[in-house]
């Protein structure tokens, strides 16, 4: 006689969730996780705690966790990921919509953590965008970026790499305070086809990334940021992440969790659903024509 | 040991600090990809098309490259309501059903990189080789239909043609080229475009162009004014020979741009009294300028634009006339101007756009004359003038919520005219997110030109110093849907009326050919245009006009004017994206004569192959025009002995392009 195979059955899971900070993007990530469980047929219970100013804020959310012993904790944000994983090492912590995981020190390589972690970061990969790029602007070659070698300098090497394997040249300008960034604007624009921006919070402050995107349109150089709101704002062009999706991944790498396996042995991903948004005003005030096929792949295209 | 502990502490906030501080900035660098960036309003340095308060096409050098076209006067005649007409002495542009024979499209304001090329003399813009840059070298020509004088003063009369320039990121290095073609044609041109480490642009660019033209003319005996017994050839009359050379210099908030053109051109047609089939017979014109801009931005919302500028017009006509006897007659014209602009850019809100600006001319240095040279000297002319302008103008454009207002005044003020004041109106409103609907209104105006005025010539032309200027009222209503990202149609009609229209008439009491204010136009018509992109080398454009333009005093339709004109082409890839072939049709209808005979309605048809970095050449191109080898005319000049003038057959051309 054979025993017919069931299908698993979890008893409801404690799933902590500590946010960096309240703000709609986290908010829609949580849905896309919850609604990842629910497809896998996970019960759960859920405590939500969110990082106030200060260190002392993390330090009695982590007494918290450690008291209540969740059976997974779901990060959001690299302040709350740090925090975290920091101080509780015998949790499966799954984090999202953390920029630049390695580079932040948060685990050593996207392979692995080595530890009780994995997640899905915020970073679209550099190739992924740099071949969107490219067949946006297919007659442009020579992409212009602004940086803190501080906080990019890795990101930077890497993407000069990344870009030439695909028969782009990176013209990288460095920047090291605030103030410095009109001088460089000025001096990249002659150099570049496009001016590609990277999340760098000295080179992008409130007011230098109007006189970025000004200058940009001045010198009919399109401008690439990494959120709709750049083209919202009048770049031709910005990366645009579904963060309900990024949830999504994370909730699929929770459920791998909670069934058993190691976070360690759970690759960190990369968003899997990166799209772009357009804005063809900006566009035809530089005469840019973006192939059809492309504007017709957008995710949002601004018009008007 | 207390101070051991002291350094501990110290030593351990700083470490908690930094990470705090660390930890802060990685949150902030984290933090902008959800946070909202203000709006810049593209509308400080340029406008989408849909916005403008104007009916406007845009040609790219895509669309320039692709079909094949050699000149400006090419480009032009794909626009809907435009037309080209040649006599074989110079280019015209119709538009919208109004041309009138040698006004040297002094209706038009031409300009590149927003200065204006309209000589002084004639007040003529020039749209064949010897324009003062290659058609090789533009960016995109901005054709905006309707009166512009409330921004730009006179000669903005029908439509004013912004033709923008490649920049030195856009050239990209040195670009060679040459052609060769029908007609024992052929053109070498050159640009080059860099930088330099202390950020100056440079572009550098020239061509030159020389040209047999048809050698063998034979015109009609019925195309002639007064028919001769026979045909008649006129031999190796056709010629023309050009250069341009242009250099533009930027460095930050500072441009600066110097052109300089020349042609010679035989006269095959008798123009002008010559003899006809006298290559001796020639003319000569040298166009040069030098501008100065200074753009800068005051504060975020406020931008400051200054220029000064200094212009030069020459011309030279070698006149073989046979009185009897026969007799070299030259016809002189120079002129040379400056002036200087200023104007303020302010976004008083985020809705509402001011634009306050005034410019000054000095026309300083205008000269005609004519005199025979040679077997007997006698003067005919020998006269100046002497006359200087200046302009306030104020533009102001209010965005409601899916609408937008335009409002604009400009005061010019001319020597020994008086002032005139042109509004300018318009209403936009986008009913859904596809569509835009403009509601527009204009007054324009034309001064006379020192042609006008003063010009005399051997028994043949005398002047008119009591000349007025000649204006235009415009009423029209444009529409534009996108069907979806890839297909665009409009539609516009119009109505406008011209007063006081400068015209040539022979006078009655003396036989002369004399300017005068004489004429009212009433005219109204519709332009239908479409554009489709299949991809990024695959679109296509239908473009048709229906008007209707005629003398008011009597009711008869104007000399020059096709009742119907109508554009179609289409650009398709051929093997990859590199290699492109592109098809153009042109049909234009009869048009009335000088003489009160009508011209035959034709179709013409142009071909064009690009290929794109074969045989180590950057490009190839072969192309056709008049692929069908169509038999059509043009009506002439009232001044020539042609009533029609037979247009060239088949022509090709062969390019090769090198870039470095």
């Amino acid at each position: 006689m054979f025993a017919a195979a069931a299908a698993p059955v979890f008893a409801a899971v404690n799933i902590a969730v500590v946010k960096s900070r309240d703000i709609p993007a986290y908010d829609e990530a949580l849905k896309g996780f919850r609604e990842a469980l629910h497809q896998k047929g996970i019960e759960f219970q859920e405590a939500d705690y969110t990082l106030g100013e200060g260190p002392s804020s993390a330090a009695s959310i982590i007494a918290e966790l450690r008291s209540k012993r969740p059976d997974l904790i779901l990060t959001i944000g690299s302040i709350a990921t740090k925090a975290v994983k920091d101080k509780v090492k015998d949790i499966p912590v799954v984090f999202c919509l953390v920029l630049d995981p390695v580079g932040s020190g948060i685990v050593p390589s996207m392979e692995s953590s080595g530890s009780n972690l994995t997640g899905v970061s915020l970073d679209i990969p550099l190739s992924v965008q740099f071949k969107l790029i490219k067949r946006v602007f297919p007659d442009r070659k020579r992409i212009g970026v602004l940086f803190n070698p501080s906080e990019n300098g890795r990101i930077i090497t890497r993407a000069a790499l990344d870009a030439d394997k695909l028969g782009l040249e990176l013209v990288p300008v460095k920047v090291t305070s605030m103030a410095d960034v009109p001088e460089a604007v000025d001096t990249l624009m002659p150099k570049i086809d496009i001016l590609w921006a990277v999340a760098d919070s000295t080179v992008l402050s409130s007011q230098s990334i109007q006189y970025i995107i000004i200058s940009a349109i001045h010198n009919g150089i399109p401008f690439v940021g990494f959120s709709s709101a750049y083209t919202k704002a009048g770049a031709v062009m910005a990366f645009s992440l579904d963060y309900r999706d990024i949830g999504r991944q994370a909730g699929e790498s929770a459920s791998a969790a909670i069934s058993g396996t190691p976070p360690m042995n759970l690759p960190i991903a990369s968003p899997r659903n990166a799209g772009y948004s357009l804005n063809l005003n900006s566009a035809k005030t530089k005469g840019l024509v973006i192939p059809p096929a492309m504007v017709k792949g957008a995710r949002e295209v601004i018009n008007e | 040991m207390k101070k051991i502990l002291v350094l501990c502490l110290a030593l351990a906030l700083m470490q908690s600090g930094r990470s705090f501080a660390a930890e802060s900035a990685t949150m902030e660098r984290e933090m902008l990809y959800f946070e909202d960036i203000p709006v810049v309003s593209a509308a400080k340095y340029a406008q989408p098309v849909s916005e403008a308060p104007s009916y406007v096409t845009i040609i790219t050098d895509d669309q320039i490259e692709k079909f094949g076209y050699r000149t400006l006067g090419d480009a032009l005649d794909s626009v809907a309501g435009l037309y080209m007409v040649n006599d074989r002495y110079y280019n015209y542009a119709g538009v919208r059903g109004f041309l009138r024979s040698e006004d040297y499209n002094t209706r038009l304001l031409v300009m590149i990189d927003g200065h204006s090329i309209n000589e002084d003399v004639y007040g003529g813009a020039y749209f064949d080789e010897w324009s003062p840059i290659d058609i090789s070298l533009v960016k995109r020509i901005e054709v905006v239909r309707g009166p512009g004088s409330a921004l730009y003063g006179s000669n903005a009369f029908f439509a004013v043609i912004n033709v923008i320039t490649k920049n030195a990121d856009e050239i990209k290095g040195i670009n060679t080229s040459i052609a060769g073609g029908s007609f024992n044609t052929n053109k070498e041109t050159f640009s080059y475009g860099g930088s330099s480490d202390d950020g100056i642009k440079t572009v550098v660019a020239g061509s030159i162009y020389n040209s047999e033209g048809n050698k063998k003319l034979i015109f009609d005996r019925e195309d002639f004014i007064a028919p001769p017994a026979k045909d008649v050839v006129s031999e190796n009359c056709d010629y023309k020979d050009a250069y341009n050379t242009f250099v533009k210099l930027e460095k930050g908030d500072y441009s600066f741009s110097a052109a300089a053109s020349h042609r010679l051109k035989g006269i095959p047609t008798g123009a002008y009294l010559t003899i006809l089939n006298d290559p001796e017979s020639r003319t000569e014109d040298w166009r040069r300028y030098l501008e100065l801009k200074y753009r800068t931005r005051l504060d975020s919302a406020t931008n400051l634009n200054m220029r000064a500028y200094f212009d030069q017009y020459d011309y030279v006509g070698d006149y073989n006339i046979d009185y009897p006897p026969v007799t070299l007659n030259k016809d002189i014209a120079m002129s040379s101007s400056y002036g200087s602009e200023v104007s303020l850019d302010l976004a008083l809100t985020d809705n509402n756009r001011l634009l306050l600006g005034g410019e000054y001319q000095d026309h300083t240095n205008n000269r005609l004359i004519n005199y025979d040279d040679d077997p007997n000297y006698f003067e005919y002319l020998d006269d100046s003038d002497p006359r200087s302008n200046s302009s306030l103008y104020v533009q102001d454009e209010i965005k409601f919520d899916g609408s937008a207002l335009t409002l604009g005044l400009r005061n010019d003020f001319y020597t020994g005219t008086t002032a005139q004041l042109n509004p300018r109106l318009a209403y936009i409103i986008n009913p859904y997110e596809a569509g835009t609907l403009k509601f527009l209104y204009g007054r324009a105006f034309r001064t006379p030109s020192m042609y006008e005025k003063i010009y005399i010539l051997a028994g043949t032309y005398k002047g008119n110093e009591d000349l007025r200027p000649e204006v235009i009222y415009n009423y029209e209503m444009a529409y534009e849907h996108r069907l979806d990202r890839t297909l665009t149609c409009s539609i516009s009609m119009y109505k406008y009326d011209i007063h006081d229209l400068i015209d040539q008439i022979m006078d009655p009491s003396d036989g002369l050919l004399v300017f005068q204010n004489i004429s009212r136009v009433d005219a109204s018509g519709v332009e239908l245009t479409a554009r489709k992109e299949f991809g990024p080398s695959f679109y296509g454009f239908l473009a048709y006009a229906n008007q209707r333009a005629m003398d008011a005093s009597n009711g008869s339709a104007l000399s020059n004017s096709p009742e119907n004109n109508a554009r179609a082409g289409i650009v398709f890839p051929v093997i990859n994206d590199k290699t492109t072939l592109s098809t153009q049709l042109k049909h234009v209808g009869s048009m009335k004569t000088n003489m009160n005979e009508f011209t035959y309605p034709y179709l013409l048809a142009d071909m064009s192959l690009l290929a794109k970095d074969v045989f180590e050449l950057s490009a190839i191109s072969v192309s056709i025009y008049n692929l069908f080898d169509t038999k059509y005319t043009v009506p002439g000049s009232p001044a020539g002995v042609l009533d029609k003038i037979q247009q060239d057959g088949r022509s090709f051309t062969i390019k090769v392009t090198k870039e470095f």
